[in-house]
């Protein structure tokens, strides 16, 4: 572990220079952007990663200049409807207990293609633990996450099928990483979602928690499980059977689970009394 | 026309009669409404997604998981037609099933 880590600090330092120019972070904040949806609320500000490139695509943050930071992210995978949307939905969120960070459209050449891949191939593919990321976006990505020195990481995303019920697909799952109780909370926050929002009579589609992510593949919260030792997730609902606005209230509440779980107190729109109160 | 022609055509009628009633009856009708409706509508707004659709969901579920293992490369959502296909055939047959029942009560 250590020997990854180093390598990444190596990495991070050849990439430091160039990161931060294609991040724009610190540089250039709180841009004016007129794809701003009107209802984002004046205290979150907006940035803008890559800015100027064909990748361009907003960063919502909102700090309350102490506690720690959870970065969100949605549109790895431009196809992932409910991932992206669901991002947008959070970047409404204020969290008590720390900072939000929210990145909805990751891929957004590839969410406007409506394609999973964008330019560069599979752009969930390129986060290699132990090595420098392997595209300017990936990198750029990568570069605002550790910016940020996150005390979770949260990656959403959709699957066409159910895990276990239709063969190579992942929906309904929790995927966690080994650090922060993170497999704990998994099977907390699946029981809960299969107790209070997936209906009886829908049985396959009860949420479950996914093998450990232990930085074994070049997907984001395997490098954020290698490389930074932090808890994160992947969360994956599945569109078989539910309409847009179904799969975005189940990822919204999984994702206000997850945060509640780790001790931030989420609070917008969608979300349940119940998460706030637990 | 003879007696013969007439006997042979009202044969005829009769076997299109029972064919229409095996192959598209009321009780067909219903069950295929009953495993296909409530499920279609439910996908295109979950706030209608009730236990009626129980039985489709079952049938597309495990349907598309059979069709998943054999032909994984097709997309999920393409499974609708043998769904509907295969809800039409098993709703013959349990119609056919349950008509003797019926017409005996």
């Amino acid at each position: 572990m250590d020997h990854m880590r180093r390598r990444t600090f190596l990495a991070r330092s050849a990439a430091g220079v160039t990161g931060a120019a294609l991040v724009g972070l610190g540089v250039q904040s709180a841009v004016s952007n007129p794809g701003r949806p009107p209802d984002i609320p004046d205290s979150v500000e907006e940035r803008v990663l890559l800015q100027g490139t064909p990748h361009e695509t907003s960063i919502y943050v909102r700090e309350t200049g102490s506690g720690p930071t959870v970065v969100v992210i949605g549109g790895l995978h431009g196809d992932e409807v409910a991932g992206f949307r669901t991002a947008e939905q959070v970047a409404h969120w204020e969290i008590e207990g720390g900072n939000l960070v929210v990145l909805p459209r990751a891929n957004r050449i590839a969410i406007e293609r409506g394609e999973r891949h964008g330019t560069d191939g599979d752009l969930n593919r390129q986060f290699p633990p132990g090595e420098e990321p392997g595209t300017a976006l990936a990198r750029a990505i990568w570069a605002l996450v550790e910016r940020h020195d996150p005390a979770l990481v949260l990656d959403l995303h959709e699957s066409q099928g159910i895990y276990r019920l239709h063969a190579g697909l992942v929906g309904q799952v929790l995927f966690p990483t080994a650090h922060g109780n993170a497999p704990a909370h998994a099977d907390e926050v699946v029981t809960t979602l299969n107790r209070e929002v997936v209906p009886w009579h829908m049985p396959f589609h009860d949420y479950k928690r996914g093998n450990v992510l232990r930085g074994t593949a070049p997907l984001l919260i395997h490098k954020v499980a290698a490389d930074l030792g932090r808890p994160g997730y992947i969360v994956e609902t599945t569109d078989f059977l539910l309409d847009i606005d179904e799969r975005i209230r189940w990822e919204a509440r999984a994702t206000a689970e997850l945060l509640t779980r780790h001790g931030f107190v989420p609070r917008g729109p969608s979300i349940p009394d119940e998460v706030i109160n637990r | 026309m003879t007696p013969a022609r007439t006997a042979g055509t009202n044969t005829s009628e009769a076997t299109k009669g029972r064919l229409k009633r095996v192959l598209a009856g009321w009780d067909v009708l219903v069950f295929f409404a009953l495993l296909v409706g409530p499920l279609a509508v439910g996908r295109l707004d979950a706030a209608l997604m009730t236990p009626l659709a129980l039985p489709g969901y079952l049938l597309l579920s495990i349907g598309s998981a059979v069709g998943r293992l054999i032909v994984p490369q097709y997309a999920i959502w393409l499974y609708w037609f043998p769904f509907i296909v295969g809800s039409y055939v098993l709703s013959v047959v349990l119609a056919a099933t349950i008509r003797p029942l019926w017409n005996s009560g």
